[in-house]
């Protein structure tokens, strides 16, 4: 039997049919569309204006790659909060520029797909591990905007923090 | 371990900064720094928090020390001493100011397997005094240690002997260690799931162990982990004194489990796992027990089934042991309560 499918559309206009179980990975058109009791007759088309059409591909890439995954715990609080359990083909999924991976995070927070935000915001992690201020700066393309005295500042305040 | 010194390079500042094009990262939502900040290490947190004005404020969001994990490194400064080389000593100064500034953010602790035993004895004892202290006290930050809803104390008992890998020596803690840890227990008001793995007490001090824990948390606690507490089978009765109590998990026989039934009347929650059970009544009759009592717990420990009946029959559902499979599915269900 075929599943049902329902459409996404993108914030520019470009509609995606998708298989509605792999859609739901995403709390947000679940809760839409038990809300909406959408149901499969009508041809109904769920707008989506916080994510253009090429992330939305990429995120479609990824829960159909993922949709057989067990669902996520509720409450992981308490393990341990590690960054090098990334899987290999989420890692080359991710293998993106990273104004790619910063749209790729804003549309899995927009979208509540944890597994998706938890391993973009692994890999943002990774990419600050191991820098030091200026190479982290560097590294995002991100302007210091402290003041040279605030910075002096803040740098004393948390100077606890630095291995001895 | 130093692994890098920071040094920052003061750098021109040329005119064309302004000119130039920069990214968004620095304006990502507090959820999403908080969340990247959390997979941080606290020395990678420092450095992330000095990169701009909106970092630096994130690295005070409180999901970012939601969890703080004690090692023997953590918060040291490194000294020589000379019958055991470089040692990491528990720096006073930076733990302080440490639990201070974000302290009060803690809500899992999690204590690994330490050696350094002075360091864990110092720092259980900087955290219960910070709890201790009331309004009257000036420039001490209140509700240090306060949101600690987890802990996790894990003893290294099992230390490998230097001139003899062979042999495993095994011993628990106790004394001095043991009290510092029951004060801190005593001092987490908010506490719902304690895990207390490889004590390895002494029966007599192990018959103590969670009186503090009862008084502070015995409507809080909901869930309780111990494995190893004891060298030699004990009965622990403080199970049936927590009235949320919902999961008691433990390595045991199964007149144990018995007995634990028998006590734990509350349980909605009772997760033992079939493999780690010993059929053995390894009880001896008790002055307080009667002929009938310990008959019954004679009888119905001598096979899993009859122990699943009676188990079910006093906790009023139907109640099994677990497969090996099912344990290990288990952390899920854990938090389906």
């Amino acid at each position: 039997m075929e599943m049902p499918n329902i459409k996404l559309q993108s914030s520019d206009g470009e509609t995606f049919e998708v298989d509605v179980e792999i859609a739901k990975c995403s709390v947000t058109i679940k809760t839409m569309l038990e809300d909406l009791g959408m149901d499969d007759e009508e041809e109904e088309v769920v707008p989506l204006p916080n994510v253009n059409s090429a992330i939305l591909r990429k995120v479609i890439q990824w829960a159909t790659y993922h949709k057989d995954d067990p669902p996520p715990p509720e409450d992981d609080e308490n393990k341990e909060k590690r960054t090098d359990d990334i899987s290999s083909w989420d890692a080359d999924f991710l293998k993106v520029d990273q104004g790619t991976l910063f749209e790729l995070i804003l549309a899995a927070n927009y979208l509540d797909i944890k597994g998706l935000l938890d391993v973009t915001c692994k890999t943002v992690a990774n990419m600050i591990k191991g820098k030091a201020p200026e190479e982290i700066r560097k590294t995002f393309n991100i302007k210091n905007d402290f003041t040279a005295s605030e910075e002096e500042q803040v740098r004393k305040e948390n100077e606890w923090c630095e291995e001895k | 371990m130093i692994l890098a010194v920071y040094i920052d390079l003061e750098e021109e500042k040329d005119d064309e900064d302004d000119n130039k094009e920069y990214s968004k990262w620095s304006e990502l939502p507090d959820l999403l720094l908080e969340k990247i900040f959390s997979y941080l290490k606290i020395r990678e947190k420092y450095y992330a928090s000095l990169v701009c004005r909106n970092w630096y404020r994130a690295f005070h969001l409180p999901y970012v020390w939601n969890r703080f994990i004690l090692e023997d490194n953590t918060l040291t400064r490194s000294r020589f001493n000379y019958y055991s080389g470089w040692q990491y000593v528990l720096d006073h100064l930076r733990c302080q100011m440490c639990l201070s500034s974000v302290g009060k953010n803690f809500k899992y602790l999690t204590i690994d397997p330490m050696l350094n035993f002075y360091n864990l004895y110092e720092f259980m004892n900087m955290i219960s005094w910070y709890t201790e202290q009331r309004e009257q006290k000036e420039n001490v930050e209140l509700g240090v240690g306060s949101n600690i809803k987890y802990l996790k104390f894990t003893f290294p008992c099992n230390m490998t002997s230097r001139d003899d890998s062979e042999r495993i020596r095994l011993f628990g803690t106790g004394g001095k260690l043991l009290a510092a840890l029951k004060r801190l227990m005593g001092n987490l008001k908010k506490l719902k799931r304690l895990e207390l793995i490889d004590l390895m007490l002494d029966p007599k001090e192990a018959q103590y162990l969670l009186d503090e824990v009862c008084e502070t948390c015995c409507l809080t606690l909901r869930s309780l982990h111990v494995v190893n507490t004891t060298r030699v089978q004990y009965q622990m009765l403080h199970v049936g004194v927590f009235l949320n109590l919902q999961i008691v998990t433990e390595r045991i026989s199964t007149a144990t489990v018995l007995l634990l039934a028998y006590h734990g009347r509350n349980l909605k929650w009772f997760f033992v796992r079939g493999n780690s059970v010993i059929i053995k009544c390894d009880w001896k009759q008790r002055a307080d027990w009667t002929d009938e009592f310990y008959s019954w717990v004679k009888t119905n420990s001598r096979s899993y089934t009859l122990v699943e009946k009676e188990v079910s029959q006093i906790l009023g559902y139907k109640w099994r042991f677990l497969t090996d499979k099912d344990f290990k599915r288990l952390d899920i269900n854990l938090h389906d309560f």
